[in-house]
């Protein structure tokens, strides 16, 4: 598996350069928190030769935005939908960013490493 | 008077069905439009069993989080111990010894007949046919009975353990579980017999919820749903793990996409997972069971994903070290989320009573969809 740093402005083309060697299958899509940075992870494989391809994106902590890749990767719409809802990235272009699993009211993103319990409480 | 046919107001209709539905299996509830019997719009709300398993993978320590994954498919429990513990032995460099693996396989392939037997009696059941439900779960219980035996728990298994398994399988175990392979196999021949050529059956399944190999490719399916679409991925063989590697490839496809062709490939996996016990059987010689594992497991600062194809589908754990006995972030890949993203695709169009085929065949379990 190789993994590539992608900056932010080449996510799309990268995604697409990557859709056209064959990488079409979306196998995962999530972050991880380091609390100075937050990285995305997109795994993608092309099943003709059985390889995956890690694309790793940088995102600032503070206000994590970037570009939705599901016009291109319909498999995404989910995963990009759970990161959001648990991580607080905004997707731009996503057709319908709602949260996926927690309730509507729900405050604060459970999954970055800051988030407090008390911060959390459903509102009704 | 008749009113002219102009007159007649039409309305959309909003039909919400679930979360406590018999025919969404679990807390699954979607949102229908409507327009007399037809679909014409889907929405899915997900997250009412949601359990926050990933959180907890950061607060428990790796050898406290081992029986967590249990809970994720509680229908499949040993696919989600695999993913996990292959991860974290991935991690950490740990082989688990040739009898280990042999009974991993073996209890993989018990788990995955019985999730199937579950998945064969409920689908039935949505089609509108009541007495199959009884069968199979008569011979779903035989099967938790021989992990029972062997595990201590009917579906939560704790069995695995990073470098090897719990409990040693004795003698006479291996003996029930081949003694009860003929068995199966001829009652599976019988619901065969009942159920692939029902003419009530195949014509409430058949041409309907249709999804082609591009489009099954391009939203992620995997597992049945994707092979019944005639795209021959199989984990299991392509990218295959523990004993898996030493099996020659027995991957079921269907060219036709449909509801009918999901049974055809589930039910025929069926019989090449007893074909598969039989094997593994053979396979098993004496030998330790567990590997040299530190008291203290620490995850290094590395990353690895690795993936098991459980009955429902590519079923991965994204684990991610940072040096200590904590994991920095566990990602789980639920195949029943991926194949939940084309239900409106499958749904529109249809009749209300193909929904709850269509729902049916795609397999959902909401343990592992919310986590």
């Amino acid at each position: 598996m190789i993994k590539q740093s992608v900056s932010v402005d080449k996510l799309i083309e990268t995604a697409r350069h990557c859709l056209k060697e064959g990488f079409v299958y979306p196998v995962l899509h999530t972050a991880v928190d380091y609390e100075t940075h937050l990285e995305l992870i997109y795994i993608l494989r092309n099943l003709e030769q059985g390889d995956d391809r890690i694309l790793s994106v940088i995102l600032d902590a503070n206000a994590p935005s970037v570009p939705s890749l599901t016009p291109w990767i319909p498999g995404l719409i989910f995963q990009e939908r759970e990161v959001y809802d648990l991580f607080g990235v905004s997707y731009d272009h996503h057709p319908h960013l709602t949260r996926l699993l927690l309730p509507d009211k729900f405050r604060g993103h459970p999954l970055r490493k800051h988030y407090t319990l008390a911060e959390g409480e459903v509102t009704s | 008077m008749t009113p002219n046919r102009e007159e007649i107001v039409q309305e959309e209709l909003m039909l919400n069905l679930g979360p406590q539905h018999p025919s969404t299996h679990g807390v699954f509830r979607m949102v229908l439009d409507l327009q007399g019997e037809t679909i014409v719009g889907v929405t899915p709300y997900m997250g009412y069993l949601h359990r926050g398993f990933e959180k907890l993978a950061e607060r428990r320590t790796a050898i406290q989080y081992q029986p967590y994954p249990d809970r994720w498919d509680y229908l499949a429990a040993m696919f989600d111990e695999m993913a996990y513990i292959g991860a974290g032995e991935a991690l950490l460099g740990i082989q688990a010894p040739r009898r280990a693996q042999v009974l991993r396989g073996i209890v993989m392939e018990l788990n995955r007949f019985a999730s199937h037997l579950l998945w064969l009696g409920t689908f039935l059941l949505d089609v509108g046919a009541l007495s199959p439900f009884l069968y199979t779960f008569r011979e779903r219980e035989m099967v938790l009975d021989l992990l029972m035996e062997l595990t201590g728990a009917r579906l939560t298994y704790a069995y695995m353990r990073f470098g090897g398994v719990h409990h040693d399988a004795e003698d006479v175990w291996l003996k029930k579980v081949r003694a009860g392979i003929p068995y199966f196999r001829q009652r599976l021949s019988e619901y065969r017999t009942l159920i692939d050529d029902n003419e009530i059956f195949r014509r409430r399944v058949e041409h309907i919820g249709i999804i082609d190999g591009t489009h099954a490719l391009h939203y992620g399916l995997s597992g049945p749903m994707l092979r019944a679409s005639g795209v021959p991925w199989d984990l299991r063989w392509k990218r295959p793990y523990g004993i898996y590697a030493e099996i020659p490839p027995r991957i079921i496809t269907d060219l036709a996409g449909d509801t009918y062709a999901r049974y055809k490939v589930r039910v025929e996996e069926m019989a090449v997972s007893l074909d598969l016990l039989e094997i593994f059987l053979d396979l098993v010689e004496s030998g330790p069971i567990m590997a040299s594992v530190p008291k203290v497991v620490k995850f290094p600062k590395q990353e690895t994903y690795f993936a098991v194809e459980g009955p429902r589908g590519e079923l991965g754990v994204y684990l991610v070290g940072n040096g200590t006995a904590y994991a920095q972030r566990m990602k789980i890949r639920p195949p029943s989320l991926f194949n939940l993203q084309v239900l409106s695709q499958l749904l529109i169009g249809h009749m209300v009573s193909d929904a709850v085929a269509i729902l049916g065949s795609i397999d959902i379990v909401l343990g592992e969809v919310d986590r």
